[in-house]
This record gives C-alpha cells, structure tokens and sequence, in this order.
C-alpha cells in the first residue's frame, strides 16, 4: 500500500514538487507567524502590577497672563499650589471619585522610560536599575498597586507618605542572586547622589509600560510633591460617564482662579491608543497566517479535486478489488499529509539551522532553553494546523472519491 | 466570440474549480491592494497636500560629546532653522511651523469646551497648502497676525463651537485667551501630517527669536519646504547634508558632534517612524515591502499554477484536435493565457472592490495610519477618505497585479500543454 503511494506520487513528481514547495512556504510562514505572535502576546499572561480599569487622567494647566480671566492674587507659586490643592480636594469629595493622585508622567499606557540606579549604601550589593514612576502616594489606590510582602494599600501609602520608596520584582536582579525583598528596609541612594538617602518601604509586583510589553527592569515608586502636571482620577465602579459629566458640567471641578484641569481621558482610551501599534502587528500576523492556510486549501482543494477526477478509473477498480471507503479516504488523507511530512522536515532542517539561532539571538533568548522548548512547541502547533487544513481541504475530494460508483465508472473508462 | 463561449463554458463546466481559482485570486488581491495602498498613503495627493511629492519636512537634530552626552529631538530653534534651510536652491517656499500639534481647549461662550488639536503656522504655510476656505481668508501678515491673535478653524471645529460653518470675525477662546477668526477651511484627515488640525494660530518668528538663546539646538520648530517643479528631494539633501556639515564644524571646536540623519525628509520617510536619532531607512522599508508582495502573490500563483495544470490535462484532446488543424503552439499558449486572465481578473476584480470597501471600514484596525507616535485614539482611529482610494493608479496597479499572477501561474502549463504532440494528444496516450 505504501509502496504503491510513492510510485503514484513519484509518477505526479512535477505536481508534486510544486505542492511541496508551496508547503514548505506555508510552513515556514505558519511557524513564523506563530512565533512572533506568541512573542508579542506572551506577556499578556503575566501578572502586569497595575489595574486602570475606571481611572481617567487630566492635565494642569495655568491661565497665562493675557487671558481675561487670569486673577492677580493667585499668581505666585503657593498661590497656584493653593489652588491646585482646592481642585484636588474637589475631586475627591465628588461623590463618584474614589482616589485622586498627581504626578508627571507615572502612569502606564505611555512609553515614558525613567531609568535609574538604586544603590545600596555601606554595602556591594549589585544596583538595582528600575523605571522610576514619582507620584503622590494615593497611586497606590488609583492604579491598585500590589505589595509581594502582604502589606495592605493603607500601609504602602503610609510609606510613601513618610519618603520610603517601593521597589517591585526585577528579573536581572533575581539573576544576580538577589531578591528584591531581601532589600526592604535597607537605605539606598539614588542616581550618584550619595547625599540623600531613601528607605525601602516595601516590594510591590512590577508596574509594567502596558499589557503585552513585558517587564525588562524594575519599577521604583517614588513619592514625590513637586511634579503635579497631571492628576489621575480613580472613578468607582460603574460611575465613569457620571464623572465625565460631572466634569464637563462642572466649572468647580475644572478651574480655581488660575490653575484648571483640562484634556480628560480615560485609561482605557489611553491604553486601546499604547497598544495599537502592537495589536495591528498581532493583526496583521494573524492574516498573513490566515491567508497561507486558506491559499493553501483552495490550492489543495483544487488540485486533488482534478487528480480525483482523472483517477476514477483506478479507484473503481479498488474498490472493485475490495477496498473500504476508509480505504480510499485514507489514501486521498496520506497523499497530502505525506507531502506536508517532506515539506516540514526539509523546511524544518533549514530553519533551526539558519533562522531560530539568529532569531532567539536578536531577543536574547539564545540561552534560555525555555524559548528552545517553546520554539519546539510552535513548531509542532504550526505543522498540527497545517495538517488539520490540508485534511480540511481533502476531504471534500476525498467523499467524491469514496462516492464513485464502481461499475458505472468502469463502463465510461 | 467562440472565444468567449468557450471559456464561459469550461467555467459552468468546471464550477468548483472556477470557484476555487476565483476566491484564490481574489485573496491574493485584496491583500496585495490592501497593503500597497495604505502604503501609498503617505505620498497620495489630496487637499489641502496636493504636491506632497515636491513637500520636504526639516526637522530634527542629534548631537553627542563622546560617552558622555547624546541628545536628539525633532525640534529645532529659529536660528538654526535659517541656518540650514533658508536659501536652499530649488526650493520655491519655505514654511516655519511649530513642531508639535498641542491639544488646547477651544471654548465660546455658551458652548461646551473641548479639547482639540492645533497648530501655529506663519503666513507662508498657506502659499504651500491648497487649503479650502469656506469663510473669510488666511492671514498673509504672521507678525500681524500673532498681535491680533488671529485664528484659523476647520469647519468641524466651527461647528461645535459655533452649529454653524461661517463664522470668520466672530471670537472664540483658546486656552482661555480670546482669539480672533479669520477664516474656515474644510476639514483636513489626520492621515495628512503636516496640515492636520483643528485650529491654526500665527506664529511670530520675532517671538521665538526673542525668547531664543543664542547656542540653544534644541527648539520647538520644524521647517516645511515646497521644492520647485522638477527638482529632486536627493539634491535637497545634499544642499542640506553640507549646512550641517559646516554647522557640525562650528560645534566640533566645542567637542560636540553633530550627526546628520538624511534631512528634510519626504512623506514616504516619515512614516517610519525612525526617530531623531536614526535615519529613515527607506531601502529596508521597501525590500520588507517587496519581501510581503512576493508572498502574496508567489503563494497563491503556485497553487493555481498546479490547478491550472491538472486542468490542462482534461484538455489535452482538444488542444490535440486544434494543432493537429493547424493551430500555433503561439495561438495555443495566448489561448490558455487569455482564458486564464479573464478567471484572475474576475477574481480580481472582487479582491479589489473588498479590499476598498476594507480599508475605508477597518483599516486604522490592521494598518499604521495617521499621526506619529504615541496618538490620540481620535487620530489613530481615522478612515481614509474615498480619494484615496478610489484612484485610477490603483486600479491600475491592480491588474498589473492580476497579469503578473496570471503570467506567473499559468505560463509553464500552457507551454507544456502547447508542446504535446498532435497524435499522441488526439489519442490520449499522455
């Protein structure tokens, strides 16, 4: 039987060998495309630190002098603090708020990148090298940040308030041979100013940029009562076109003499907008894979569609000689898969020769025997999909055949 | 006629594989199309950028001072704005903007604020852009024109400041500050970067000149140039690679160093999104192009190709019957091309009018379309207008596309099919 197979096939060899390069193509672009997929969404099932749901995020502006409504006593820094204080007070006694914090640039969903050095003091261990987010201490209510140590919110904050910072997890660290946690409560300097010394408070998980991005250094959460350019609004539940409303209907809200809060947004605008670019190339990749197994099918389709055709005669005559439907099914079935199994050993040997090495290089995962294993996963999901397309694409042929009537098909030859 | 006939017949006769060469070229299309389009998009002409073929962008400066010191940023100050691209030969306007496009918020009284986004431009600005103005005019007088705080809208903005579209001399607040309107214009996409806004204020040159340093690089301007009819972009750049040769020459003798990265930049560049502290790699952008083109078109022209022969053998006799009446293997070969061509351009034709109706539906879901970097969601989420799509440079394109597939799928079988001899055809030993 299958020596039979491959004398028919050998004797279809031109075919043959087109259908085999076609699927060589398939294959690879399968096995890439599902590769750089997995490489793009695989952080989305990592812990990401952070929770946005309902928080928006407003900046602050001041009135200039040339504007008619620029008031002469609130000109001065304190003044303007002042005011900035009256707005903040205002949001958070607006019955739909739950937490209000300022800070410049601290929030996720934008690709802000604050490296600094954490150094112990008196002491060699390695520096901790994180992203460092300055914010007033309600951050941790208004994007729900996460103590590894089991402390509470109220707890965390109570550090920020007293000038301690928080350090999360951080891989490279880990690597060195060190915790994170192990540095809770030891003083640290950051940058090279020696000067002033912080306090670990506590270790929280990593903040990371966004949902797919995943986290490649530490995040330090700093308490900081300087940078107020912006103000991020935890809203409750449910209660976010209440709050926009609110906002837009209220001057209250918005505006103190010569501070105002302008350019509402909410997170999850601020978030579809971060990850568009990523999620157009996941898009894209998912059509390109879509597009070579749906080529494939059709061309597959088509082709044994005529081979079928022109072997009615033989087929009859099997069937005449005894065999099975699952015979003949099984026959149409082997044909093609068998031209998969030469396809992907032939392109199998030249990718792990020449593509993964350089590619697992280019992400620095050329040691780490987890992406050799993954790569080895997707690999075999890519060859199980295309199979399960090329049976797809029989089958249709294949009932034709399994349908010839013998006698009928024997008196036309 | 018979022509016809014929092939109309063979594809009632053979409607599964009709069906299936038809959607296979149809895929193959419609993702060619969608992909050179949206490609296109940054050179298309549309109003008010009518010549972005002949408009440069001048931005961006990237110094260092060895390990110690590397700083880019796109904008650059007044002073060496002029120093680099002021009286450049073959250019026909120079345009000094600001570099970014600020999101204020508009207000009048008894209306809802909103926040939009404008742009400060001088008087020059109008001269390179073929903006339509539904109410009043542009400010020819920058200077003039910042004093009295002069305000351009587009109509979206006059509308939801004002429910109505002529609204030239009435005023309005930006940021608080009262504005004057000159004129409306009509709505410009988010996918034109250098005009796209909501509102254009004046800009003073003697304001930034003014509140300049004089070693300040880093600024918040960008320069738009108009090249003359028939110059090159290559020859602007290497007026320009020289200026900042010799600027570079001035900052060296305090041991910086500046790096050119390949200004002004055309559209097509721009949408690389490079940064300014790399050049525009243009060559790589294409080959990756080129690279996705091939595959969608060797992929699918492979396939049928291999259809396309398995069909030509259930001709055999006829193509026997024909030569062995004196028909050409030249006639034979134009026959099955012909035929073939008219299955590819069917399917083409169906590729291409999805692909259309796609990419105004959901294109912003699947492409990188207007804005740069870090976007609002109202710009990332823009639909091309019609006219970009609708261009007789893309129909034409598309079936360039359809003829090389056809050529590429059916050649080698009608070759082997018009080279079987006459007998052995007639007699079906094949």
């Amino acid at each position: 039987m299958k020596r039979k197979l491959i004398k028919q096939m050998c004797r279809e060899w031109r075919d043959n060998i087109w259908l085999i390069l076609s699927l060589m193509v398939v294959f690879t672009v399968v096995w890439g495309g599902l590769w750089f997929i997995h490489a793009e969404v695989y952080g989305l099932f990592l812990p990401k630190g952070f929770d946005c749901t309902d928080v928006y995020s407003l900046n602050v502006r001041m009135i200039e002098e040339s504007s008619p409504y620029y008031e002469e006593e609130g000109k001065d820094g304190e003044s303007m603090r002042g005011d900035f204080e009256v707005l903040l007070r205002r949001l958070r006694e607006h019955p739909t708020v739950e937490a209000v914090m300022y800070h410049w640039g601290a929030l996720p969903y934008n690709y802000n990148f604050m490296g600094n050095n954490l150094t112990v003091a008196d002491d060699t261990i390695p520096k901790y090298y994180g992203n460092m987010r300055e914010a007033s201490p309600e951050i941790v209510d208004v994007i729900k940040l996460k103590s590894l140590t089991g402390s509470t919110p109220a707890q965390l904050k109570e550090m920020l308030r007293r000038g301690e910072l928080l350090i999360s997890d951080n891989e490279d660290f880990e690597e060195k041979g060190y915790d994170p946690i192990s540095l809770k409560g030891r003083k640290v300097f950051i940058g090279s100013d020696t000067a002033k010394l912080y306090r670990i408070g506590d270790v929280i998980e990593n903040v990371r940029r966004n949902d797919y991005e995943p986290a490649w250094a530490g995040t330090i959460i700093k308490p900081d009562d300087s940078s107020w350019g912006q103000v991020a609004v935890r809203v409750k539940p449910g209660m976010g076109k209440k709050f926009e409303e609110a906002f837009k209907d209220n001057k209250e809200l918005r505006i103190s003499r010569n501070v105002f809060l302008t350019e509402l947004e909410s997170m999850s605008d601020m978030r579809e907008a971060n990850q568009r670019s990523i999620e157009i190339n996941i898009r894209q990749l998912i059509v390109l894979v879509s597009f070579v197994l749906l080529t494939i099918f059709l061309g597959l389709l088509g082709t044994f569609w005529f081979r079928i055709q022109q072997r009615v005669g033989e087929i009859a005559i099997r069937k005449i000689c005894g065999a099975t439907r699952r015979n003949i099914l099984g026959r149409v079935l082997s044909e093609g898969l068998l031209l998969l199994l030469i396809a992907a050993v032939i392109s199998s040997v030249i990718l792990w020769i020449f593509v993964i090495p350089g590619l697992l290089e280019k992400i620095g995962a050329s040691e780490s025997s987890e992406w050799w294993i993954k790569t080895l996963w997707i690999e075999l999901i890519a060859l199980g999909l295309v199979a399960a397309g090329i049976v797809l694409s029989l089958l249709y042929p294949a009932f034709r055949a399994m349908n010839i009537e013998p006698a009928l098909a024997v008196k036309s030859e | 006629m018979n022509y016809f006939k014929q092939i109309i017949y063979e594809m009632k006769h053979q409607r599964m594989m009709t069906w299936v060469s038809v959607s296979g070229t149809a895929l193959s299309i419609f993702l060619v199309m969608a992909f050179f389009i949206t490609d296109n998009f940054s050179s298309v002409d549309v109003a008010p950028e009518t010549s972005r073929s002949r408009v440069l962008l001048g931005e961006g400066v990237h110094i260092k001072e060895g390990d110690r010191y590397d700083s880019s940023g796109m904008s650059i100050t007044l002073k060496l704005a002029e120093k680099i691209y002021t009286g450049l030969d073959g250019i026909e306007r120079i345009s000094f903007v600001r570099g970014d496009k600020s999101a204020e918020q508009l207000s009048v009284a008894g209306a809802e604020p909103f926040v939009a986004d404008g742009r400060k431009v001088d008087a020059e600005f109008w001269k390179i852009f073929d903006f339509k103005f539904i109410d009043g005019k542009p400010f020819t007088d920058s200077k003039a024109a910042a004093a009295e705080r002069a305000v351009v809208l587009t109509r979206s903005a006059a509308r939801r400041l004002f429910n109505e579209d002529k609204v030239a001399g009435r005023d309005i607040e930006i940021r608080m500050i009262p504005f004057h309107v000159v004129g409306v214009v009509e709505d410009v996409s988010p996918l034109l970067d250098n005009t796209y806004g909501y509102y254009f204020t004046a800009l003073d040159k003697e304001q930034f000149r003014s509140t300049e340093s004089d070693d300040a690089i880093f600024g918040s301007l960008k320069v738009i140039l108009k090249m003359k009819d028939g110059v090159d972009a290559a020859y602007i750049k290497e007026q320009v690679k020289n200026r900042y040769d010799r600027f570079g020459a001035e900052l060296k003798q305090n041991g910086k160093e500046l790096i050119y990265h390949d200004q002004p930049y055309t559209g097509e560049e721009l949408t690389l999104f490079f940064g300014s502290n790399n050049s525009p790699d243009i060559k790589s952008h294409n080959r990756q192009q080129w690279i996705i083109y091939a595959l969608l078109l060797l992929l699918p022209a492979i396939n049928l190709s291999s259809m396309t022969r398995s069909r030509l053998r259930h001709r055999v006799s006829e193509i026997g019957v024909r030569r062995a009446f004196g028909a050409k293997k030249v006639d034979i070969i134009g026959q099955l091309l012909g035929e073939n061509l008219l299955i590819t351009c069917m399917g083409g034709i169906i590729g291409f009018l999805f692909c259309i109706l796609f990419l105004y539906l959901a294109s912003h879901l699947f492409f990188e379309m207007g804005g740069s970097f870090e976007s609002s969601l109202e710009v990332l989420n823009v639909r091309p207008d019609f006219s970009m799509l609708f261009r007789w440079q893309n129909f034409l394109i598309a079936f360039i596309v359809c003829f090389i597939l056809n050529i590429v799928s059916a050649t080698v079988p009608a070759w082997r099919a018009s080279r079987r001899n006459p007998a052995e055809a007639i007699s079906g030993t094949h």
